[in-house]
């Protein structure tokens, strides 16, 4: 009960004219930047971190949280109306939405199935988090020093191991990133560090720039080699309609029990470090499989729909848990709103909802809102989808360089941004296109300075003793297992193909 | 503007980056054990260089590994036309040093759009507006943010 006095409580912190406009700007944003073929959520996001300038912190977080959340709303729009995913999440919601869309002529009504399942499924999972969280800021409270070191080595090499398709690359970026946030002043002894003489490495590299450069600008080099694609046609003859888009009380009574089971099913797959949505839908749409379905999976299911659409969302929601209760994100998305949510003083971890409950129980709240206004918006903008989803890459291509460009200036007032943005962005296309994903790169930078905060620490206790650190507790000896098991996989993994002991995909 | 799109350039990355990491490891894993120290004995506390030490320690381990796995792996592909935004972006800052931030932004887009891209006056039209309203309306107007007005301006107002 007392979780629900706080979540009123959160709800009364948000409901001011200004936090309720930056909801619906966030939800607003959110939703149209992650329809956006080609543009994603990670980018999207860090794309409109500039935006929360203008705003107090509770209002700031307010937005951040709104257009987060309302960006996996957007991605299902594409998958069902083009059979092009908008984001890796909504990859299982175009198996049956683009047959229910084209084959079985209902586009509106397979939109909305997958904003109302949506909605259900956020729900559930912020529900959920209103109680996982605290009580896993609880559990985090019995975490010292050592056990947040292990905890956050655990959650940074597991990103590194699940993002990606080379978990050695995936640890590589990881490394990189935490040596790149580095950069600047040590904050325990107040000296420079790595600063080579320049003054303005003297500030460290900005969070701002780096993520713009490393997602969004990396993206739009990505996206000159699409730009003379042609565009895919949508397979709709049906003008959308939010009339026609409704659905009757068989439909919905067909949507609801995959959507709660869904729901709660993703809640829990979200909790996980690099588990994230993608993960949840693929879980949703597999345990989907096994139950009764009025027509079959892939054939333009509803349940198909719902099943995935409530447990990316709910996964969205869940992983707000680890996020605000250990300030541990769980996909790159993540990591830039946590870095987000630290460029405005709030520092998740296990006493932030004792210490900072406005932040902590606004931000849930807030993501309440948020689910409501992005199934209404989402409504709305069902007419307009087909216009909004036809805009050419090459005119995009422009419009997000000068984006990155103001975004990055304005965070420095000066061209270091710039140039940050710059140098990030090409190398993160390197990056890609050699084959390694930037995203765990993100999370390590967002990260270091509480890991290395919490080593220093550690290692202060144990008198320079590592035994100490690593096997101080139960809890830490569990963690370090882990550790060396996610460290350790890929240089046996690769010895055993060296020696021919284990084969590659390819040769079998 | 005619440009040869299919022009590329084939680049080992895949044993490139690794090598570029294990130098940005060495390089820190140098100051860090060379320079800042590792452990105060007499504090009996880490230095400054403790944590990038074993970090840049791990970093040097790993892309050894990855530049191995790189070896076999067939060299990435590497288009002219994609460096053409990264290049459109040192001419905007070279740009605003004269004319100014936002009139550079704004011919940028039109260049882009009209001259290279090859668009219509009505795309090119709403992309300006677009852009205008997000650099102008967003940044300089409702988020007060101050953009370099380039020295000919600074000449004729002084």
């Amino acid at each position: 009960m007392e979780n629900f006095a706080l979540l009123f409580h959160g709800f009364q912190v948000v409901f001011t004219l200004q936090n309720i406009g930056a909801c619906l700007l966030g939800a607003l944003l959110g939703l149209i930047v992650g329809a956006m073929p080609g543009i994603g959520s990670l980018a999207g996001v860090a794309l409109l971190l500039p935006l929360t300038y203008k705003f107090n912190p509770t209002t700031a977080i307010v937005l951040l949280g709104a257009l987060y959340y309302s960006n996996m709303y957007g991605g299902s729009f594409s998958a069902i109306l083009l059979n092009i995913p908008g984001d890796s999440p909504a990859v299982m919601t175009a198996l049956d939405g683009y047959p229910m869309a084209t084959v079985k002529k209902r586009p509106g009504q397979a939109l909305f199935t997958a904003n109302l399942a949506s909605c259900i499924g956020g729900t559930i999972g912020m529900l959920i988090l209103a109680f996982l969280g605290p009580a896993l800021a609880d559990a985090g409270l019995h975490f010292g020093p050592a056990e947040m070191t292990i905890l956050l080595l655990v959650a940074m090499t597991s990103i590194g191991w699940l993002v990606g398709s080379n978990p050695t690359n995936g640890v590589v970026l990881t490394l990189l990133g935490i040596l790149v946030a580095s950069i600047g002043m040590d904050l325990q002894s107040g000296s420079p560090r790595f600063s080579f003489g320049n003054v303005y490495l003297l500030g460290g590299v900005k969070f701002i720039p780096f993520v713009i450069g490393t997602v969004g600008f990396a993206q739009v080099m990505k996206l000159m080699d699409e730009k003379d694609e042609k565009a895919k046609e949508s397979g709709i003859t049906e003008r959308l309609t939010i009339r026609g888009s409704m659905l009757g009380l068989h439909d919905v009574k067909r949507i609801l029990p995959p959507a709660i089971r869904s729901g709660v099913l993703g809640t829990f797959v979200g909790v996980l470090p690099g588990a994230g949505a993608t993960t949840g839908a693929f879980l949703g749409y597999a345990v989907q499989r096994a139950f009764k379905n009025e027509e079959p999976l892939g054939t333009g299911a509803m349940e198909g729909i719902a099943a995935c659409e409530a447990a990316n969302n709910a996964a969205a929601a869940g992983s707000f848990a680890p996020l605000l209760a250990l300030g541990i994100p769980g996909s790159g998305t993540g990591a830039v709103l946590l870095g987000g949510l630290m460029m405005w003083g709030l520092n998740p971890g296990p006493l932030l909802f004792q210490n900072e409950p406005d932040f902590a129980w606004g931000l849930i709240a807030s993501l309440f809102i948020a689910n409501i206004f992005a199934l209404l918006i989402a409504l709305g903008v069902i007419p307009m989808l087909l216009k909004i989803l036809a805009v050419p890459v090459k005119v995009l291509i422009p419009i997000i360089t000068v984006v990155c460009i103001v975004g990055s200036y304005s965070d420095t007032y000066s061209f270091y941004g710039v140039i940050i943005m710059l140098v990030s962005g090409v190398c993160g296309y390197l990056f890609e296109k050699s084959g390694y994903s930037t995203a765990p790169m993100l999370l390590s930078f967002v990260l270091a300075p509480l890991l290395e905060d919490n080593m220093r620490k550690a290692f202060v206790i144990s008198g320079g003793s590592t035994s100490k650190v690593f096997f101080n507790s139960a809890i830490s000896t569990v963690l370090t297992i882990v550790f060396c098991v996610l460290i350790l996989t890929p240089v046996v993994r690769a010895i055993l193909k060296k020696t021919g002991i284990l084969k590659d995909k390819k040769t079998k | 503007m005619k440009i040869d799109d299919k022009k590329t350039v084939k680049i080992p990355s895949k044993i490139l980056v690794p090598l570029i990491t294990m130098g940005i490891g060495i390089l820190f894993a140098v100051i860090s054990f060379g320079q800042y120290g590792f452990w105060d004995s007499t504090a009996m506390k880490p230095t400054k260089g403790f944590f990038p030490g074993i970090i840049s320690v791990g970093l040097i381990a790993l892309s050894v590994l990855a530049f191995i796995n790189g070896l076999k792996s067939p060299n990435a592909e590497f288009r002219l036309i994609n460096w053409y935004v990264p290049a459109a972006v040192l001419l905007i800052i070279g740009a605003t040093y004269i004319i100014g931030m936002i009139p550079s932004l704004l011919i940028f887009v039109f260049l882009w759009l009209k001259i290279y891209e090859k668009q219509s006056w009505t795309t090119t039209l709403i992309a300006l507006a677009i852009v205008a309203f997000i650099v102008i309306g967003c940044f300089r107007i409702w988020l007060d943010i101050q953009f370099p007005i380039g020295f000919i301006v600074e000449l004729i107002f002084g």
